[in-house]
């Protein structure tokens, strides 16, 4: 095994061990808001998402090495509704944030949008798997990659600026997102740009 | 200068062949295909040569440059 792959495959470990851990003490404790209390809905929403996530990690570990991994193939579709998808997930997830703010974190509403985008991608993270295979460009032909290339770029200068003008929105006190909101308010909307404009290139370039 | 191409004409010389089958058989999506065509997207010279091997031609029989005062008097 190369000194690459070795510790690709040690950082996968530590990010799987990250998610199911962090998920794991979610729903074992609750930190500093121990003494609200937990609703049902709550629960199931914690649960649900672990099972998810777990189901999706042992389906990355199981399937490709099975012959259904001969099924798995990356095409023009499939590129296009992984897009449109972020950009589904894009606007549910900022509609959510500006309308509920904190509310998207307490009943972790966040984490199921982040979820249903993320399983696209493990599929195509099987795909690469079942292949052999740890280059993206393997999968993706070279004006796919040009594409998410341009709108990579195109996302960090549109997404800095709408950041900024949020930020001086939320200084004069017009509109006010507050602590983790933010977070959620930049995830969403990298999604949304990154998968508007990848499209956007990919059909019209 | 813009890179021209005769890749609708190569494909329908090669049996009338569809943008989806030269695609497949480049390894490439069909969008690609129609944005060469196009000459909206100049391909790399790895993709340039494959598509000039798959008709049995040289590259610049498929690609030519077209130069700004060409595109300026057909715009005219």
């Amino acid at each position: 095994m190369s000194e690459f792959k070795k510790w690709q495959t040690i950082l996968k470990i530590i990010l799987i061990v990250a998610i199911i851990g962090g998920l794991m003490i979610s729903i074992t404790n609750r930190g500093d808001q121990e003494e609200q209390e937990e609703t049902v809905y709550e629960k199931i929403f914690k649960i649900t998402a672990f099972f998810m996530v777990a189901l999706v990690v042992i389906m990355y570990w199981v399937l490709p090495n099975t012959k259904i991994a001969e099924h798995f193939k990356m095409n023009e579709s499939l590129f296009v509704a992984s897009h449109i998808l972020g950009i589904v997930c894009g606007v549910l997830g900022l509609i959510a944030t500006l309308l509920w703010k904190q509310t998207v974190i307490e009943i972790h509403l966040f984490e199921f949008m982040v979820v249903l985008f993320g399983i696209i991608f493990v599929y195509w993270a099987m795909i690469l798997k079942a292949r052999k295979s740890v280059k993206i460009s393997d999968i993706l032909d070279e004006k796919q990659m040009d594409n998410i290339r341009s709108s990579a770029a195109l996302s960090l200068f549109v997404v800095t600026g709408i950041m900024l003008m949020m930020y001086f929105i939320s200084y004069h006190q017009l509109f006010v997102l507050e602590g983790k909101v933010w977070f959620l308010f930049y995830f969403f909307m990298t999604l949304l740009i990154y998968s508007c404009s990848t499209i956007y290139y990919f059909k019209k370039e | 200068m813009r890179l021209g191409n005769h890749i609708r004409r190569c494909r329908f010389d090669h049996n009338e062949m569809s943008q989806k089958e030269l695609a497949k058989a480049i390894g490439v999506t069909r969008q690609t295909i129609f944005s060469i065509e196009k000459g909206r997207y100049a391909p790399s010279t790895l993709l340039a040569l494959k598509l000039a091997r798959f008709f049995g031609r040289s590259v610049e029989e498929i690609f030519y440059i077209i130069e700004d005062d060409e595109i300026k008097g057909g715009k005219e």
